[in-house]
Formats: structure tokens, sequence, C-alpha cells
């Protein structure tokens, strides 16, 4: 009884359920959800193909008729192999300079330090700029100033933490003194480009190549660029396990050109079924050998040569292609749509009253 | 009396000539013209529309089954986006996707595409990776873009990155770019795409470029305004190529072309010689 009208019920309340959401917006929430659940059984179903592949072969290695055990391995071992590769792999990244420096506040902090003692508009600000800029966003969580440099730079620590963490809840009266404004604009603009600076650093620390921007257009001096990069290096150096590339290697090396070569083979498969039967044998096959000339002349190139060279100026075979895939094929692909339509509508129909029920299993065998 | 030898054409014999064919069109690097088309036109332009700093979404469904002629298309996009400063979004609906995506992007950086300026992960790119479910996961992500992708490819929290915060609606975005290769997914995924943009009144713009042999059931579509602009298979892919203005050595699409048009010429050649012989055999009898 359950057996027989839960996945009926399901069915049909959830088809209703969506038909019902397409009217209003009521049920989006709800309906995000359900369709949160598909993805979800869409992993399920993958995993059941992958223990499928794995159950089929496995049963064919261990059964007594010899006939395509080898293929059988092949297919085991590569499947543990890539997979493997892919939790060996599981640190991998390519990589990402932002998140690089995020929870790193002893090297963001060291990388400011640096940038501030090269930069030449800091380097005419003593203690006040120094102070503001090592509570830039990158440290602000982790740096507490000490009272005698907040003393020295006017603002409370709730000021320069509001400003960091949220500009919103800055005092409309602080944003109205200018020195404050001012003194804001200019970290934010050396927040930025010591972000930029650092983040480009890394990014060539680690891919080997040179930086993007040369280092004055950064604002910085080479002595800066040199201390920062040896900096990062250090860092790095600890962290080196997060490059490996096996499943890279097998995705390049084996997937990628053996998947191009089998759909390459279906061009030898295409020019005898060509050969075959592309003949004038009735009108219709007049029709469609004529069609496709038209279409092969008219796709490339030289059909517009063709065209020329004969010095026939009318006979332009693109215009003859577009025609012919602009109004005939138009036609008769709006007229499969809408039939396809029409009986998905019929189908659904069908599905949502219960008269059909792919899910129960009692179409099999049949 | 001796029998004469039937002369016979088997498919051994055309493998060779097809094999032949391809080898000397490539040694031999025949010159074809090529007159970009009124699509590929469209296509270019309404990239070049878009304003800098904007952000579009890449869809790339296709596997390496179609990537000589959706690779070109993709790197070109992504190729013009960089040097508009334009920052992307890459989703895939199929498992091989993230992997193009990764070598395309990382391609077109090391060949500078960007500039001086270069890029920042998380900031002017993003490869969220591949998700199941097809339509039903484009729906997901269209109506709540960061619970359907908590996490990139490469596993960093997306929470954090400021190209998902500063489009918290994906729909938003100026374009979607769609690159697929089968027939449902070329077809339905950029009409789904547009539809949920329509829907919310939104004017971002579906583009999208598939292969040869969907060509056909896509052009309604494109005339019917679902799909603002289209890129048709390889040709469409050195079409834009050109439009580009790629130096010589870049032109992916442009080369393959060449074989392309000598095994068109094959095809013809083959049947006129089919229909030759069928119609002297009909007289013989």
């Amino acid at each position: 009884m359950i057996k027989k009208y839960l996945p009926l019920f399901t069915a049909v309340s959830l088809g209703f359920f969506f038909v019902m959401q397409s009217f209003t917006s009521f049920f989006d929430k709800y309906a995000e959800i359900l369709r949160n659940w598909v993805i979800l059984i869409s992993v399920f179903a993958l995993m059941l193909g992958v223990f499928n592949l794995l159950h089929k072969n496995l049963k064919r290695l261990k059964s007594e008729n010899g006939n395509g055990k080898i293929y059988s391995l092949v297919i085991i071992i590569s499947f543990f192999i890539t997979v493997s590769a892919g939790f060996i792999n599981w640190n991998r990244t390519i990589f990402n300079s932002a998140n690089y420096f995020a929870g790193k506040p002893e090297l963001v902090r060291k990388i400011v330090a640096e940038a501030i003692s090269n930069d030449p508009y800091f380097s005419f600000h003593p203690a006040k700029e120094k102070l503001t800029l090592l509570i830039s966003k990158d440290i602000a969580p982790y740096y507490i100033p000490e009272e005698k440099e907040l003393k020295e730079s006017g603002f409370t620590l709730q000021q320069y933490l509001s400003f960091f963490n949220d500009d919103s809840k800055l005092d409309p009266k602080l944003m109205e003194n200018s020195v404050f404004r001012k003194d804001a604009k200019n970290i934010k603009e050396f927040s930025l480009r010591i972000d930029n600076f650092s983040q480009d650093i890394a990014y060539s620390v680690i891919e080997n190549t040179k930086i993007r921007k040369s280092v004055s257009l950064y604002g910085f001096s080479n002595t800066a660029e040199i201390r920062i990069r040896t900096l990062i290096k250090q860092d790095l150096s600890i962290r080196k396990t997060d490059r490996k590339q096996s499943l890279t290697w097998i995705f390049d090396v084996f997937y990628k050109p053996l998947s191009t070569a089998f759909f390459a083979l279906l061009a030898f498969s295409i020019i005898a079924i060509i050969f075959k039967s592309f003949r004038l044998k009735n009108s219709f096959a007049t029709v469609f050998v004529i069609s496709a000339t038209i279409v092969l002349l008219g796709h490339i190139s030289f059909g517009k040569i063709v065209a020329d060279t004969a010095e026939i100026k009318e006979l332009q075979f693109s215009a003859l292609l577009d025609w012919l895939l602009f109004v005939p094929n138009m036609s008769a692909q709006r007229a499969i749509l809408i039939s396809t339509g029409l009986g998905i509508c019929f189908y659904s129909l069908k599905l949502l009253l219960g008269i059909e029920r792919p899910y129960d299993g009692e179409d099999d065998g049949k | 009396m001796e029998n004469k030898p039937k002369l016979e054409i088997k498919p051994i014999h055309l493998y060779i000539l097809l094999l032949t064919v391809i080898v000397v069109a490539e040694i031999m690097k025949i010159d074809v013209t090529i007159a970009p088309s009124k699509l590929s036109h469209q296509f270019y332009e309404k990239i070049s529309s878009i304003p800098p700093e904007s952000t579009v979404l890449f869809s790339v469904e296709y596997d390496f089954s179609s990537n000589t002629e959706l690779d070109p298309m993709l790197e070109a996009s992504v190729k013009q986006c960089m040097a508009r400063n334009i920052k992307m979004i890459f989703v895939s609906l199929t498992p091989e996707g993230p992997g193009i995506i990764h070598k395309v992007v990382e391609k077109n950086i090391k060949n500078g595409a960007s500039g001086e300026k270069g890029l920042i992960y998380g900031k002017d790119y993003v490869n969220l990776g591949y998700i199941t479910g097809g339509i039903i996961a484009v729906e997901s992500f269209m109506a709540d873009f960061q619970m359907t992708f908590p996490k990139d490819f490469y596993g960093h929290k997306t929470s954090e990155m400021e190209i998902i915060t500063l489009n918290p609606d994906i729909m938003n975005v100026n374009s979607i770019i769609d690159f697929s290769s089968g027939f449902i997914d070329a077809i339905y995924i950029p009409v789904v795409y547009k539809e949920f943009v329509k829907g919310r009144g939104l004017t971002t713009k579906v583009l999208a470029g598939t292969t040869a042999s969907i060509v056909a059931n896509v052009y309604p579509f494109v005339q019917s305004k679902q799909i603002d602009a289209f890129l048709a298979g390889l040709k469409g892919a050195a079409d834009y190529e050109l439009l580009l203005k790629l130096p010589e050595k870049e032109h992916k699409a442009v080369k393959t072309m060449r074989v392309q048009v000598a095994v068109h010429v094959l095809l013809i050649a083959l049947i006129v010689l089919t229909n030759v012989i069928f119609f002297l055999g009909k007289r013989k009898k």
C-alpha cells in the first residue's frame, strides 16, 4: 500500500506545488529548498553511477568468462588512481593571493611595516599615520593600538575599529572633520595599494613570473619589493604542499587527448556514411543532398571564393545558407519544438494525474 | 573470358583519403578567406559594449569532445573581458568544465591578456566549479547564488570573495555568456537564463556559443531574441578571433578552419563522386 501510494502522493503533490509556484511568489522560498534537494539527489545519482560502474566491472573480473576482463581491470585501476589523486589533491589550489593573506596577521603586519618605511607619502608623516596604517583592514581584528599611540593619533579606539569594520558606524560629526576625512582617504588609498602590491608579489613568487605592474606605478620602492618578496618566500617555504598537481596531470595527459581522439573518430564514420547514403535516389534524397551541399559550401569561406572566381556574383552560398537556415529550417524547427512542447505538456498532465507512473517500476520488463 | 577486377571504394580507402587531406591541409597551411558573419559581429559588439568593472557570468557546459570548436570561443571572450577590465564569474554544469575554465583563464593570464593591471582571484574572477542538476541547478543558483555555491572550485569560501559579495544577485550581472555542446544544454540553458532574467524585469543579456552540429536547432531562439548574440561553430569562433584582431600566433579557430575547409571540399567531391557512380551503375542496369 505505502509502496504504491507514497511515491504517487509525493510525485503528484510536488507536481502541483511547482505548478502553483509558477503563479504566485508565495511558495518561492519552499521551491528553492526543494530545488536544492534535487541537486542533492543528483549527487546520489552520480554516486549510484559510480557504484554501478564498480559493481559491474568487479563482477566481470570475477566471472569465469574471460571476455573483456582486461578492460574492466583498466577501468577499476584508473578509477582508483583518479579518485586517490582527487583526495591527495584536496588542498591543491591555484594561487589565491587574496585568501593567502587571510589569517596571516603577522605577515601582513611585517609587509605593511616594510611598505610604510618605503612609501613616499607616509614618509613625511610620523606616528599618527603609521598608527592608522597599522590598523589597515587586513590586521584590524588582530591589532589593538597602545594608549600612547592612540593619544598621538587623536582618535578613540572605537573610532578606529569602527572605521575599518564598517564605515556606516562612523560618527557623522567625525566625518565632518576635514583632517580625519583626509586621513581616512589616504589610509584607504594606501591600504588598496599595499593590498594590490603585496598580492601581485605573492602571485609572482608562486607562479615564478614578473609582477604585472612596475613597482613605481604602485608607488613603492624596489627595496620594498625585495623585502616583501623575501617575507613571502619565507612564508611559502613552509607551505609547499599546496601545489600538488596530480589530478591536473591526469586530466591533461589522459582524459583530454583520449576524449578528443574518441570524438575525432566520428569524422571517419561521417565520411563513410556520406559516401554510402548521399545519393540522389528519390526526390526527398535529392532535397537532402542539395541542402547538405549548400550548408557545406556556405558555412566555409571557399563557398564565397568559388562564387567570386566563377564570376557568378548572384550566387552567394552564404546568402543561400542563411535563407536555408532562417526560413525552411526555422519553420521545421519551430514545428518540432511546438509539438515537443505540447507532448511534454500532455505527458506532464498524465504524471500529475497519476496516470503515468514511471517511478513505481511497473513498466519494467514490458 | 577473364573478369576485370571490380573497382570498389571501401571505407578504408575513404579513411586514408580523409587522413591524407587533413595532413596535407595542416602541412600546406592553405590560405582561407574568412568573412565574419552578422551574428559573430553582434556577439563581438555585445561584449565590446559591456562597461569596464561590470561583471559577467560565464556558464561552461562542454567537454573535450567539443573543445576544438568551443575552446577558441571561450578563450577569445575571456581575453576580451580581461582586456576590457570586466569581472568574470565562471560556473559549469559539466564535470569537465572547471578544468577547462582553469586552463583557459590561466593561459590568458600568463599571456598577459589582462595587461599591466593583472587579475586578482576572488576580486576580478572566480571559478565556482561544477554543479550537478542541470537546469534545476541553474534555477537554484539564479534564485540564491551564495547558498548554491558556498565554496569555489578550489575550496575557498565564496562569502569572503569581493566579486561574490558585490554581486549577491547573479541575475543582475551585465551579461551571461554560455558555451554549450549538448543538444539540451545548448538550447535550453541559455533560454532558461533569459527567461529568469526577463521574469525579474532585468535587461541582462544572454550570449551563447555552440558547436556547428546544433546550430540549426538554436536559430529559432536567436531569431526570437531569447539569445541576444550567438557564435556558430568553428566558423563563429574564427570570425570572433578575427574581429578581436588577435595576433596570428593566437589564432586557434582560424588555423583549424584550414583543415575544415579542406575536409568540406573533400566531402563535396565525394558527394559528386558517389552520385556519378550511382548514376553510371543505374545506366548499366
